[in-house]
């Protein structure tokens, strides 16, 4: 591809204002931090807090320039694409046309759709496409037996070295599969998280967040987690695993129980943790796929409140395997395991009560400015790397989430035990 | 429900065995990793230290009791310190002035020191024990002090308010903060007693107590130390009635030994009231020359002052209370400032003075008022002698301020030099080295101690419109003497040599003991006295009688008892003002000591005193000093504030 000057110029430009913007918003919020040192005995739990989630995603940002995408070992394992579906009648066709599509040497891989029991015409419109491609494989279950049960079926049917899940709703690039086996060069590597961008980004504002927010926590968190062979969740939408080792747990992962009840969400991130116990899990950031977002607020609530619930279930497991991991890795899996606990209870603290026991209002602003911040680091960021109109939205996101999000996390706790999968 | 598997045409896919089997992490291998952080924590803390060789901190170290002065105590304190604000002390000026301290051989004391020292004559202060406090626990003032005070070794009092803390006010230091200067052994800390905004606090003792009482109670609490001391640095708002007396009794409720309150800068003495020590404030202008000054001249003066205002240093010794004072031309001026109707200055150290003898030399006559007071303390009784439109006056006031002429005599032209001589219960007044009267004055009731002050003061002024100088004095010298109570031991009837030896000593005595009773083998002895001219002799020259009782130094403890009631009864006697027990030094133990402590709490309540002489284990003369027939005995400095008075012998036995 050949860039015109003007084009060279404001791209320069704009990497100039992203890096900008960077050296601002950490300028600001370290030395926010060191505020936060000189007076941590005043409020130590409030300090520590601000301290170490600042420290965390400092972190993040520092171990994902680190990372580097696994390395072409130019092998082609054998694969088996399993596509899980659920009243995904409008994409599972063009699903399985990606998959059909994608650059890798035709009899080394094949296609598995499993309909969970889908009402409307996801098996009509999958039958339409294996008339197209014949060796499509499809199993249709009767009735909706969740997700996991659609996974682990398709696993059975598999032939395949490895197992590429793909959700319905999700669009793999043509070399999305070739990269992301790459990754199973290395023995220990039982699963590989593929990165995913939004599909319908120009849809909604809503959308245009989920973009800016999908890229952060793609290429900065899990980038950073990738560096210890630490991914807590291979997201549904595009993830790869080694068949054996997936083997070894299935039936495991299949009865999982918590609190008595049988886990029936998370089904990803789960899996990834049976794995992670063992083995190493990583992040492929060229293996793209594209996937269908939330386009309404509900809905999104909705898919927020689920991955809480199995996020606060699958992090106190893994909780009791991960110090076994690098220690920077099993630290700041430690330490975020808290975060999302005590924020609602320390905004409320600041934006609530100090501004009306103590008529503090500087705190609240503070704590605000460096929320803000950190929202425009993220931003920055993904204006580095994509350069396009999004990346305000991540400090949209930012505040959508301190508003919105944060409030969540005591619900998903009480209602652990509802294992209602929510936005079926 | 059974699902259906469709597959319209298979095509089966082969491994193809290019990729290894998998291989389980080998977790034990991050126990490297582990253990190379926790080396990276340990030596990150450690190495600093280790680089540099410091060792923590100093705790402060007792100095060595000497004994030397034990008599009072100066307590120092400071507002912020700061290296940035212009209105503070600085950091600098701070550091010189503690150093100037140390070099000029003061010890800094702790508040257990004190209350040991105050409760117990075996646990003497060090040599010039001076207390450091600070009134506000501000952050900037405690890095900069404790830092100064590891270095000099040096201990301070620190008053925090609970309230204040608890609101995480980042102007003040933290809890944890706090704690850590608790533990460091530098720091004691005290309640912040009365903040300003707080006056509601002062309506009962009881809310004031409860207020202290939850101070002290939350810091026990957070620093697990004991929290003995408050301080109130706002003067009593006369609307909530007697805030001195609110104050004390919520202290005593609160269970907090000592209080420190706004009172005139000064020393602390022994027997001072601990709800009300007294500090000197130090000023952000003081350099250690100053300082070192202002602490000495209220350190106790128990020396002869002589100034003849030769010197720019020689104003130092004055503490000026109103007005001001100014060298010139080889003499003192005192005058007024500009509102004011006087001036009034005390000589520095001797607030607890009691008897003395002191000379003022004027240069030229005053305008207006000008009056040398002993034992001067605002608001109580007092003698004072001054130059009042042309004349020498005598004056003395009593309790509620009624005011008695005792001398009014005009002055001749020339030079006036005024001397007041104060001795036990009464004072003598001279003009050009001339009595005004041929008997001692006797000093009001009340006025048992006091400063030694100069005053002037415009009488015919109008508060407010005083010009400046309208009230002004110049003094050409003035010399001051500290007298010690002096006693004669007499026997119990007097031949003409002891009469000719009471007549000559009189004006040094301040009491006079007959050998009137003894307690010898158990049995009390009384003279036979037929003859009450000593009596006479004693009130005539305003001296204490107190008759002496011997007590044999075979006398078993177990007689303490009837000791005691038999010296109650021989006190009925309404001639008696009390009595001197004379004791062999042997009997100065403990076991007498409280024997003396509750007779004299007893012969307290109805009014008398209780003198004691201690006589060497021989009974022999402890001095050179001879007055036939009459014992000569003088109070002991170190002594001097401990109750019962104790005397030692300076003459020979008085049996003999």
């Amino acid at each position: 591809m050949v860039f015109s000057g003007a084009q060279v110029l404001k791209r320069l430009l704009i990497l100039a204002a992203a890096l900008a913007l960077i050296a601002l918003a950490m300028t600001t919020v370290i030395g926010l931090r060191v505020s936060n040192i000189n007076y941590y005995w005043y409020s130590p739990l409030a300090n520590l807090y601000s301290l170490a989630i600042a420290g965390f995603i400092f972190s993040r940002f520092v171990f994902s320039l680190l990372y580097r995408v696994p390395k072409d070992a130019g092998i082609t394992p054998t694969v088996s694409i399993i596509i899980t579906a659920f009243n995904e009648e409008e994409a599972i066709y063009r699903t399985v046309e990606c998959c059909y599509a994608i650059d890798y040497p035709k009899g080394l891989f094949e296609v598995i759709v499993v309909d969970d029991g889908s009402t409307d015409g996801t098996v009509e419109e999958t039958r339409v496409a294996q008339q197209r491609w014949p060796e499509l494989k499809m199993e249709v279950f009767a009735r909706n037996k969740g997700k996991r049960e659609a996974m682990a079926a398709g696993a059975h049917l598999a032939k395949g070295e490895i197992l590429v899940y793909v959700d319905s709703d999700s669009f793999v690039r043509r070399d999305g599969v070739r990269k992301i086996v790459q990754g199973f060069s290395d023995p220990r590597v039982a699963a590989v998280a593929g990165h995913t961008e939004v599909a319908n980004v120009t849809e909604n504002n809503l959308t245009r967040m989920q973009q800016a927010r999908y890229y952060v926590a793609f290429r900065v968190i899990k980038a950073a987690e990738s560096l210890f062979g630490t991914v807590t969740c291979c997201p549904g939408c595009f993830s790869a695993y080694r068949r054996s080792c997936v083997m070894e747990v299935l039936d495991s992962w299949l009865r999982q129980h918590f609190l008595g009840i049988q886990a029936t969400f998370g089904d990803d991130r789960s899996l990834t943790n049976y794995l992670l116990r063992k083995y190493r899990v990583i992040y492929s950031a060229d293996a793209i796929a594209t996937t269908i977002v939330p386009e309404r607020h509900k809905q999104f609530l909705k898919q927020q409140l689920r991955w809480k619930k199995s996020w606060f279930r699958e992090t106190l497991i893994a909780g009791t395997f991960m110090w076994k991991k690098h220690p920077l890795a099993a630290i700041a899996f430690y330490a975020q395991l808290m975060f999302p606990i005590i924020a609602p209870i320390l905004i409320l603290r600041i934006c609530l009560w100090l501004p009306v026991t103590h008529g503090d209002l500087v705190s609240p602003v503070i704590y605000l400015l460096g929320t803000v911040m950190i929202g425009l680091m993220f931003s920055a960021y993904y204006l580095f790397w994509k350069a396009d109109r999004y990346w305000i939205y991540g400090l949209y996101f930012t505040l959508y989430y301190i508003i919105f999000l944060v409030w969540q996390m005591p619900y998903a706790i009480a209602t652990q035990r509802d294992n209602r999968w929510g936005t079926r | 429900m059974i699902g259906t598997r469709m597959t319209m045409m298979h095509h089966p896919i082969q491994n193809s065995a290019q990729i290894l089997q998998p291989r389980p992490v080998r977790h034990w291998l991050n126990l490297v990793w582990w253990l190379l952080l926790v080396g990276v924590v340990f030596t990150a803390h450690e190495l600093p230290q280790f680089i540099s060789g410091a060792s923590p901190p100093p705790y402060s170290m007792p100095s060595a009791v000497t004994g030397a002065e034990n008599e009072a105590f100066v307590a120092l304190v400071f507002g912020k310190i700061s290296s940035t604000h212009e209105l503070a002390i600085s950091a600098a000026s701070f550091e010189s002035n503690l150093a100037a301290l140390k070099q000029a051989g003061y010890s800094t004391v702790r508040l257990e020191q004190i209350n040991r020292w105050r409760h117990s004559e075996t646990a003497p202060l060090p040599a010039k024990p001076v207390l450091l406090t600070f009134e506000e626990a501000n952050r900037e003032t405690m890095d900069i002090a404790d830092k100064v005070l590891a270095a000099l070794g040096m201990t301070a009092v620190v008053f925090v308010d609970v309230d204040l803390l608890d609101q995480t006010d980042i102007h003040l230091v933290s809890w944890h903060q706090l704690e850590l200067m608790a533990k460091s052994g530098r720091w004691e800390v005290g309640i912040s007693g009365c903040p300003n905004a707080d006056e509601q606090a002062f309506a009962s003792p009881a809310l004031l107590a409860e207020r202290l009482t939850r101070q002290r109670e939350r810091l026990e609490y957070r620093l697990d130390v004991p929290i003995v001391t408050a301080d109130c640095s706002r003067a009593w708002n006369s609307h909530v009635g007697d805030g001195a007396a609110v104050w004390t009794q919520a202290l005593n409720t609160a269970a907090l030994q000592t209080g420190f309150v706004a009172a005139p800068p000064g020393a602390n003495y022994r027997n001072d009231p601990e709800s009300g020590f007294r500090r000197i404030r130090v000023s952000r202008t003081w350099d250690p020359t100053d300082m070192l000054a202002q602490i000495e001249n209220h350190a106790p003066r128990r020396t002869n002052f002589i100034d003849k205002f030769q010197s720019d240093q020689s104003a130092s010794a004055w503490v000026v209370d109103t007005g001001e004072i100014a060298l010139e031309d080889g003499s003192l001026r005192l005058f007024n400032q500009i509102g004011e109707k006087g001036a009034l200055i005390t000589l520095g150290g001797t607030e607890k003075w009691r008897d003395a003898d002191v000379q003022v030399q004027l240069k030229g006559l005053p305008e207006g008022q000008f009056w040398l007071s002993l034992r001067h303390q605002t608001g109580q009784p007092s003698v004072r002698l001054g130059v009042a439109e042309g004349r020498v006056v005598l004056q003395a006031s009593d309790a509620v301020g009624r005011r008695h002429q005792l001398v009014s005599r005009r002055l001749a032209s020339g030079a006036v030099t005024l001397r007041l001589r104060v001795v036990g219960s009464r004072a003598i007044a001279y003009l050009n080295g001339q009595p005004l009267l041929k008997r001692p004055i006797a000093m009001p009731k009340g006025a048992d101690q006091g400063a030694f002050a100069l005053a002037v003061w415009d009488k015919y002024g109008e508060a407010g419109s005083v010009e400046p100088g309208k009230a002004a004095v110049r003094l050409a010298q003035v010399s001051a003497t500290p007298l010690f109570p002096k006693g004669g031991i007499v026997g119990s009837a007097q031949g003409n040599a002891a009469w000719e030896q009471l007549r000559r000593y009189a004006q040094e005595l301040s009491m006079v003991s007959p050998s009137y009773f003894s307690w010898i083998n158990g049995k009390p002895r009384t003279a036979e006295v037929d003859d009450r001219t000593i009596e006479f002799f004693a009130r005539y020259h305003r001296l204490t009688f107190l008759p002496a009782l011997f007590i044999d130094a075979d006398t078993p403890l177990s007689d303490a008892s009837a000791l005691t009631e038999q010296a109650l009864t021989w006190l009925r006697d309404p001639a008696y003002d009390g009595l001197n027990i004379v004791l062999n030094s042997t009997m100065a133990g403990n076991e007498w000591k409280a024997f003396l402590s509750e007779l004299n709490r007893r012969m307290g309540k109805l009014d008398k005193t209780l003198a004691v002489t201690l006589l060497d284990s021989k009974e022999r003369p402890m001095t050179a000093v001879k007055h036939d027939h009459v014992l000569l005995v003088a109070a002991h400095t170190d002594l001097l504030s401990v109750g019962p008075r104790l005397l030692y012998p300076l003459g020979k036995s008085p049996r003999e």
